[in-house]
């Protein structure tokens, strides 16, 4: 299991349209994903949940992934929080 | 040929008996269809139903799939900023697992039907974004509740069937005459039914459509399951489910040797209408007499998108005096000569212009179109126009696909108020054993600038939007076209106007309710590109428009459109956005003459 704090960089936070781009990063692999802002956790390849975070440019989230191709989805997953979703800094 | 079907060879083939009500041969994929339900709205499901309705949902999903891949291939994409983010994250919704089975959960531990779980579970998801102190998370709430009212649209429609396709057969407890032309205009092979006899109206429209047919099936039925192989054999009266190779291949030759009753009555000769790319377009037509029916039934349009009941129930000179018996029939005529597009009725619109039917204190207003008219007039006095026409269309609606217009809608009151209304008199009706069908769905005009303004809430209260752009026009601008000082203003290709009209195109596109435009602009040659670069893709349009129009539709490519649009979107005046729109029309269908040929090889 790989466990990894990442943040918000991107203005408008994790709303509609970079909620679509995790899910679909995270629906590529194997691996369960799951984000957890305080104690609210959800699964990472619903995009609902996802939503639901409303984390805002900021926020850090807790990334937790588990299964055979844990370490790539974790990289890939990471990257896109780094790149702030490719959204305005 | 004719020896029975062998034993079952195999454990799973089930042969069903029942009585043939149409004949013919074919074989298809079985698709459960379950009337829709009442209109009223129930607090629990009995504990026996919870698997009809988790089907249901199912169902839903699927439609509301499909419905969402057409919006999006069709949304204005280069005119609305983020539709295609948003199209995805509703793709992506759909496919949430963890949402749907809490919605599943919902249904199987609380007995709760299928739209009130998917309202408790995502007004749940919803709150907790609106409480975000971020305005641009806020927003997701708005993309929530637009899946949302997409899914719910999805479970109201579940008549319509969209994911029906020309592979199957529907397998239901009943099926009225009307089920059966909706899911026929989706390519239906067959249907089988556990009730019902062989001279049911349902029969009758069966074999009139070609469209084999099995009725008396019996509880036996219920061991078909949504997906499973079948074959309908209308002639001999007999269901075959799961049927082994051999039975298979042995219908296989029959329905092949047999001239294949729907092929020969493929629409018109042309094809569905398309533009030059490949995008679907509806064509309906606008009625307003009875004598203009005639000339549609030889080849009707995708039905008729407007009736305007005013004169067409006028019997000696005023509407109000037409029974309901009357309009009982008048209305079938109508869903007759629509064939299976359907009919779209627009409750009587008194009022405003046709000043000689209102009474004399009526006369005196100071602006009669700023007036009593439309739904205004029928709310005000309900018993005496409004519930006999309602009465008349849930009966008619037996007959054929109907759907309900209601004319100068303001307030979502109103329609809440008319939803109501229809709702008791489906009620009287079952009451008083009067058959008819209340599944019937209920659209509004976008007339009042306000409604344009507000579609985005209206996608919850209606069915379908039809812009009326006449009257739309004459708000906007402040011209009364009646006035022929000013007359010459009213111009429905006003940008003002094309700006409401991608508004509610955006709010039907977002939500999955449909749009058409019903108004004089959309037979207007010049105006049709324009209609559908802004992402309109039904029209109705008077008779004689229809050939014009269609060649125009058949000559325009939809991403061109989408260019033309946007740059009309900018013009200060409707005559730029003509010169603009006959310039466009010039380039790019000029080569033989926009109103004298098709041609699809436009771009020169």
């Amino acid at each position: 299991m790989i466990e990894r704090e990442v943040t918000i960089r991107n203005r408008a936070g994790l709303h509609t349209r970079p909620a679509s781009m995790l899910v679909k990063t995270a629906s590529q692999f194997e691996a369960e994903v799951y984000l957890r802002r305080d104690n609210y956790e959800i699964n990472g390849k619903s995009v609902i949940g996802v939503m639901t975070l409303a984390a805002e440019q900021g926020a850090t989230l807790t990334l937790v992934v588990e299964g055979a191709d844990e370490a790539e989805a974790a990289d890939a997953i990471e990257a896109l929080f780094a790149d702030g979703f490719g959204e305005e800094l | 040929m004719e020896e029975p079907p062998p034993e079952s060879t195999s454990a799973d083939e089930l042969v069903i008996e029942g009585t043939g009500a149409a004949p013919g041969v074919v074989l298809g994929t079985a698709y459960r269809y379950e009337a829709a339900a009442p209109t009223a709205r129930r607090d629990a499901i009995a504990p026996d139903a919870v698997d009809a309705e988790l089907e249901r949902l199912a169902n839903a999903v699927q439609r509301a799939e499909q419905g969402l891949e057409a919006d999006r291939v069709w949304a204005p994409d280069a005119l609305v900023p983020d539709a295609d983010a948003i199209f995805e994250a509703q793709a992506l919704m759909l496919g949430d697992e963890d949402v749907l089975e809490a919605i599943r959960q919902r249904i199987r531990d609380a007995n709760e039907p299928a739209g009130a779980a998917v309202q408790a579970v995502l007004s749940a998801h919803r709150e907790r974004l609106e409480d975000s102190e971020d305005a641009h998370l806020r927003t997701g709430a708005d993309d929530l509740l637009a899946f949302e009212r997409r899914l719910l649209r999805a479970l109201r429609r579940g008549a319509a069937a969209a994911h029906i396709d020309g592979h199957s057969v529907v397998v239901a407890q009943d099926l009225t005459a009307s089920d059966l032309l909706r899911l026929r205009r989706h390519n239906l092979l067959g249907g089988v039914t556990a009730r019902g006899g062989p001279t049911s109206h349902t029969a009758i429209v069966a074999q009139a459509l070609g469209v084999p047919l099995l009725v008396g099936a019996g509880e036996a039925l219920a061991a078909v399951s949504a997906g499973d192989r079948v074959v309908v054999d209308g002639d001999e009266g007999r269901l075959i489910a799961r049927p082994d190779p051999s039975t298979e291949e042995e219908y296989r030759k029959r329905a092949a040797d047999a001239p294949s009753p729907t092929a020969e009555r493929e629409r018109a000769p042309e094809g569905p209408l398309r533009t030059t790319d490949g995008h679907a377009v509806t064509l309906r037509a606008n009625v307003g007499l009875e004598a203009e029916l005639d000339p549609l039934r030889p080849a009707p349009p995708d039905g008729i998108g407007l009736l305007r009941t005013e004169l067409f129930l006028r019997a000696d000179g005023d509407p109000r005096s037409v029974d309901e018996e009357r309009q009982v029939e008048a209305y079938r005529q109508a869903i007759e000569a629509a064939g299976e597009g359907g009919a779209t009725i627009r409750l009587l619109d008194v009022g405003g212009d046709d000043r000689r039917s209102q009474g004399a204190a009526e006369a005196h207003e100071g602006h009669p179109v700023l007036g009593r008219r439309g739904l205004r007039v029928l709310l005000d006095r309900p018993d005496e126009l409004l519930r006999p026409q309602l009465r008349a269309l849930l009966r008619a609606n037996r007959e054929g696909p109907l759907r309900i217009l209601l004319p100068m809608v303001t307030d979502g009151a109103e329609v809440r108020r008319v939803r109501r209304i229809l709702d008791e008199e489906s009620t009287r009706l079952t009451e008083n054993g009067v058959p008819h069908d209340a599944n019937v769905p209920l659209g509004a005009m976008v007339e009042v600038p306000a409604m344009a303004l507000q579609a985005p809430a209206f996608t919850e209260l209606v069915d379908f939007f039809s812009i009326g752009t006449n009257d739309l026009t004459q708000y906007v601008l402040a011209v009364d076209r009646a006035d022929e000082q000013v007359a010459a203003r009213h111009d429905a290709l006003h940008p003002a106007v094309l700006g409401l009209i991608l508004r509610v195109v955006e709010a039907g596109r977002m939500s999955g309710c449909p749009v058409e435009v019903c108004g004089e602009i959309a037979g207007d040659v010049q105006a049709v590109p324009v209609l559908l670069g802004l992402g309109v893709d039904t029209l109705s349009v008077a008779p004689p428009s229809l050939p014009a129009v269609r060649r125009i539709v058949r000559a325009t490519g939809y991403d061109a459109a989408k260019d033309l649009a946007r740059d009309v979107l900018q013009a200060d005046d409707a005559q730029a956005v003509r010169r603009r729109a006959r310039a466009w029309v010039d380039t790019h269908l000029s080569s033989s003459g926009t109103a004298s040929s098709t041609t699809n090889t436009p771009d020169r």
